[in-house]
């Protein structure tokens, strides 16, 4: 995929071996932990129609992994709108455990599966949508009202390349997570012709043929 | 109980010091990274390391010059692999078993820090990291499946950053012009797999260890247990550590109850059988104000709740028990036990038989499409349209000569029917 011009291209979040891919294996991890839970409510009820909504789930979520892992901005949308309402439900339940008659057992599993899992999806789909909506503002393209001034982001965040660069001094590095943990989406790796490892720091990195999973953006399709 | 004190529970006293070196492991992360930030021989250049995202150093050797910096997979791949072999390699201060199972959990976690090196080096990791994880797993899942060992939150959480791996390790990453369909396909699937099939053991592990405790709790409520210090320590020790569906108050105090604890538990199974007497007929409970459950009315362990007694405010009151327990099959019925439950959920209950009698609360979930019922997974979560919550607290006292006596966790359910065919009364209620 070349890019075009005027168009938003396919953020490096689903370059190889990116946030995309590490999002793809915690929807799956999710997609399993789903279908354990549906053997709790196939044990308790053993009625066959309580495999209708997790398997259902489950299968969702694969395919949206497999979308995300495309480069398709929808599919990363609905992720972060799934994984915010699994958050907000996991609140609720706590909420629901101030009434009298019951409680809710926070338990370590719960809290890696049930907060630490989407928080940090939440995480990823939210930056790339982000690097996104700056890619296309770089590039000219018309996506909604324009950024503030210093940027809508706070100093630090990857700014693709051609923006103006984000007011405000540069964060530490390791902020808020150790450096090197989530992969800074810098000018380098933004634009579709980033595809596997980045190149080498000492040499230019030579033009990578398209990847045949980076799907253009539906605008670019149109 | 409360959230806190049950969220506690669900860690092992054995397994605190491994849970203690994976928390530790960022701050042990960060201290040598700071350490590491600037290049000795030129202390006013920054390093330039591969694996790092800037200009900080790597935590283990440098790769290098030529290779480029690691891809996110590979240093997740490689911060995962360093938290297992921290939990491993710490897992002997607290297991004390033996020395066999002490040299297998270093070797584990040697092997785990060889591979987050080799990841962090830029070597090949993959098929000996799936190999060891999956190694790994099926030696946690023939402990802790056959019940041997309890799981509990450090174990399964252990199993949970292992899946991770196993799933990059399994899942090919895409490259320029080949797409690898099937064998990301089949990464896939297996992954998803690996995790159904280590929740599905830890589940049944988890029911056998909570059964064997059942007699083991029989045998303390009858004074036969073993004095503690003997083998059966990891029964004792047993508290629903998965906290997948049952949520059991840890034993406060002694492993075995006092002499004043044992006769009070004598006390309460007496007084709470001759009350009950007056319930042999389901008609009378029914006529009492007992009400049948609208779902699973019939069966082995039909509970019938006391709408007025469940909010009177009084606490295991032999006289007013907040639940009957029958077995209701074929027009028949017979009176099983009561089920005594606190009022308020969260709160702790009397226990005046110390050990002997242990409450416990049931943490559910709640369907809503479609309505129902289910127990909460062994990775802390219900499934879809569910809402987790948590019961208050309650126990059971049998009123019948069951092989466990009367403060069984559970009746048998075979023992139940064969009773239940020489004991059952006809019910003329329907």
């Amino acid at each position: 995929m070349t890019p075009v011009p005027g168009r938003p291209a396919v953020p490096a979040a689903a370059a190889r071996g990116g946030p995309a891919d590490v999002v793809y294996l915690l929807l799956l991890l999710q997609a399993g932990f789903g279908l354990v839970a549906m053997l709790g409510g196939l044990l308790l009820m053993g009625n066959p129609v309580y495999l209708l909504a997790p398997v259902a789930k489950a299968v969702t979520l694969f395919v949206l992994a497999t979308k995300v892992v495309s480069g398709r901005r929808w599919a990363w949308i609905t992720v972060l709108v799934l994984e915010g309402l699994g958050l907000v439900g996991f609140w609720l339940s706590l909420l629901g455990g101030l009434l009298p008659m019951l409680t809710r057992t926070v338990t370590l599993t719960g809290l890696l599966t049930e907060v630490g899992i989407p928080v940090v999806v939440i995480y990823f789909c939210a930056r790339t949508l982000v690097d996104w909506r700056l890619s296309a503002l770089s590039r000219g393209v018309p996506a909604g009202p324009p950024a503030p001034a210093g940027g809508p982001f706070p100093a630090g965040w990857p700014v693709p390349a051609g923006s103006p660069a984000p007011a405000g001094p540069p964060l530490p590095a390791g902020w808020p997570v150790p450096a090197g943990w989530f992969a800074p989406v810098g000018p380098a790796q933004v634009g579709p012709a980033q595809v596997g490892r980045p190149a080498p720091p000492a040499q230019q990195a030579p033009a990578a043929p398209p990847h045949p999973h980076q799907h253009p953006h539906p605008e670019e399709q149109r | 109980m409360n959230p806190l004190a049950a969220f506690f529970a669900g860690i092992a006293p054995e397994h605190v010091p491994a849970l203690i070196a994976a928390l530790l492991l960022p701050v042990l992360w960060w201290s040598v990274r700071r350490f590491q930030r600037t290049d000795p021989a030129h202390p006013a250049a920054p390093v330039r390391v591969a694996g790092s995202a800037g200009t900080t150093g790597a935590l283990w050797t440098a790769a290098p010059a030529d290779r480029p910096p690691l891809m996110l997979t590979e240093r997740w791949a490689a911060a995962l692999l360093a938290v297992s072999a921290a939990v491993h390699l710490a897992l002997p201060l607290g297991h004390l078993d033996g020395p066999l199972l002490a040299l297998g959990y270093i070797a584990a976690g040697t092997g785990y820090a060889w591979l987050a090196v080799r990841v962090r080096q830029g070597r090949r990791w993959r098929l000996p990291a799936a190999l060891l994880t999956v190694a790994t797993l099926v030696a946690y899942l023939a402990i802790a499946g056959t019940g041997s060992e309890e799981p509990d939150q450090v174990g399964i959480a252990t199993a949970l950053v292992e899946l991770a791996v196993l799933g990059l390790a399994m899942v090919p990453l895409r490259e320029p012009g080949r797409p690898r369909r099937f064998a990301r396909f089949a990464g896939s699937t297996a992954t998803v797999t690996a995790v159904v099939l280590v929740g599905a053991v830890v589940w049944v592990g988890s029911f056998l260890s909570h059964r064997s405790t059942g007699d083991t709790q029989a045998q303390l409520a009858a004074g036969t247990a073993p004095a503690v210090g003997h083998a059966d320590d990891h029964a004792h020790d047993h508290a629903a550590r998965a906290q997948a569906g049952v949520v059991m108050r840890p034993s406060a105090g002694g492993h075995h109850p006092t002499g004043a604890q044992q006769r009070a538990a004598e006390a309460l199974a007496a007084q709470t059988r001759a009350a009950l007497a007056r319930y042999q007929s389901l008609d009378a409970a029914l006529t009492a104000g007992y009400r049948r459950p609208g779902v699973r009315a019939t069966g082995t362990d039909v509970h019938l709740e006391h709408p007025q007694y469940a909010k009177d405010g009084r606490t295991l009151d032999p006289q007013r028990p907040e639940t009957l327990v029958y077995s209701i099959m074929d027009g028949r019925a017979t009176l099983l036990g009561a089920m005594f439950m606190m009022e308020v959920a969260g709160r702790a209950a009397p226990e005046p038989g110390g050990p002997a009698t242990r409450w416990h609360a049931h943490n559910l979930c709640v369907s809503l499409l479609p309505p129902g019922l289910g127990v909460v997974s062994p990775y802390g979560g219900c499934s879809a349209f569910a809402v987790n919550i948590t019961s208050p607290e309650m126990i059971h006292v049998w009123v019948v000569d069951n092989p466990g006596g009367p403060y069984a966790d559970g009746l048998d359910e075979k023992w139940v029917r064969a009773y239940h065919a020489a004991h059952a009364l006809p019910v003329a209620t329907r």
